[in-house]
């Protein structure tokens, strides 16, 4: 290793100062408990958690009606945060907008069996595509359970059939994520897109 | 069944009672402040050589402890907590970069010596703590965590998600540009 580089470093950090760590620890807890809480009270939160779940795209927190005339997937239209985040890992950031690693495309709860089929032939085959895997409204609800398993109440609401499928990315580059918003956001069948930003090993299409 | 009262041994049931869960509590969250005390030092140096602000620096550390702990009941089995925390370290460091430069048209960065060079080798650190700041921030993160944390390029490639060979070669483009700022003596290849 360049010792040269590391002995300048060295003395770029001689004014370091003292570390509370105590405190440091004390303050992540306080802030650490206010994400999960944000979490949580986001998925609790309005007409109830169902609501929420029910169509990722209830952004207004207001029951859907059936055969609701939703425009088609638009990606301006926010996913709610406690979805978004357990889909990927925490060390991934979302929602990233640009150079996003990879993806989760929602899909409607009234998508229809062709609708589905065409978005899965045209995913796979998607130059800006990687890797893809679709999960389950059962998959994700297991997830889901598992992510916030310190919340029963939360777990109680919600039922399977709230939860949308959806295909897990892993984009080809960075670089190809506008395009694959631009080929995938309008699509028959699509609620919505959400970018990540996650490090290698972390892929979402890869799995866990 | 219920003869598990105060003041009796340990019960079997104790296992799964409340007692249980509390000492599981408390063991978690011992082991979060173990890990706070020890990885918080690391974290702050590499957040600082990156930033050149303690201040932030410290933020951007508690900003990582913040988001472990809101998973820590999930995560603090894993095999290698020292390189996930290192992930969430450096993806805040990214995403603060990527804020500060939307909502900053211009972001110049007060030297923080003079006039370096007039200053003679004592002061070198500065210029390459400067010459660092003037490149891409992903290319500095390459120096401090190859040349600071003694990181391999596989794990440098790991943390960033891009192949070695893009460490590698950004490493080398990196260094001939501070070499070309400090000189030949301090940085071989």
């Amino acid at each position: 290793m360049d010792e040269g580089v590391r002995l300048l470093f060295k003395r770029a950090l001689d004014r370091e100062p003292a570390l509370p760590a105590g405190e440091l620890a004390r303050e992540a807890r306080v802030a650490g408990r206010r994400l999960r809480r944000r979490r949580r009270v986001a998925v609790g939160a309005a007409a109830g958690v169902t609501a929420l779940l029910a169509g990722v795209t209830a952004v207004a927190l207001t029951p859907q009606p059936a055969g609701d005339t939703t425009p088609p997937g638009d990606t301006t239209r926010p996913v709610p945060q406690p979805v978004a985040m357990m889909m990927a890992d925490p060390a991934c950031t979302f929602p990233a907008h640009d150079h996003a690693t990879d993806a989760v495309i929602f899909l409607r709860l009234d998508i229809t069996d062709r609708q589905r089929r065409d978005l899965d032939a045209t995913v796979r085959s998607a130059r800006t595509v990687r890797v893809v895997r679709f999960a389950s409204a059962q998959q994700t609800f297991a997830r889901f359970k598992q992510t916030y398993a310190d919340a029963p109440a939360v777990i109680a609401a919600v039922k399977v059939d709230q939860i949308p499928d959806s295909f897990l990315v892993t984009l080809a580059a960075p670089a190809t994520y506008p395009g694959f918003l631009a080929q995938f956001g309008k699509a028959g069948g699509v609620d919505a897109i959400v970018g990540y930003r996650c490090p290698e090993g972390l892929s979402i299409g890869e799995g866990r | 069944m219920t003869d598990d009262h105060v003041g009796t041994p340990v019960s079997p049931l104790t296992r799964w009672g409340p007692r249980a869960r509390r000492r599981e509590r408390v063991a978690r969250e011992e082991q979060f402040t173990a890990f706070v005390v020890d990885a918080a030092p690391r974290l702050r140096r590499t957040a600082y050589l990156m930033c050149r602000d303690w201040h932030l620096a410290q933020d951007l550390t508690q900003t990582t402890f913040a988001k472990m702990y809101a998973s820590w009941s999930r995560i603090r089995r894993m095999a290698d907590l020292e390189a996930y925390s290192r992930r969430v370290l450096l993806n805040a460091i990214f995403d603060h970069r990527s804020r500060r430069s939307t909502t900053e048209i211009v972001v110049a960065d007060p030297p923080a010596s003079p006039r370096p060079d007039a200053e003679g080798t004592a002061e070198l650190h500065v210029t390459l703590m400067n010459a660092l700041a003037t490149l891409p921030v992903r290319d500095q993160a390459i120096v401090v965590l190859r040349h600071w944390e003694d990181l391999s390029v596989d794990s440098v490639a790991e943390i960033l998600g891009v192949s070695a060979s893009v460490v590698k070669m950004q490493n080398a483009r990196a260094l001939s540009r501070l070499r070309a700022v400090l000189g030949d003596d301090f940085i071989r290849t």
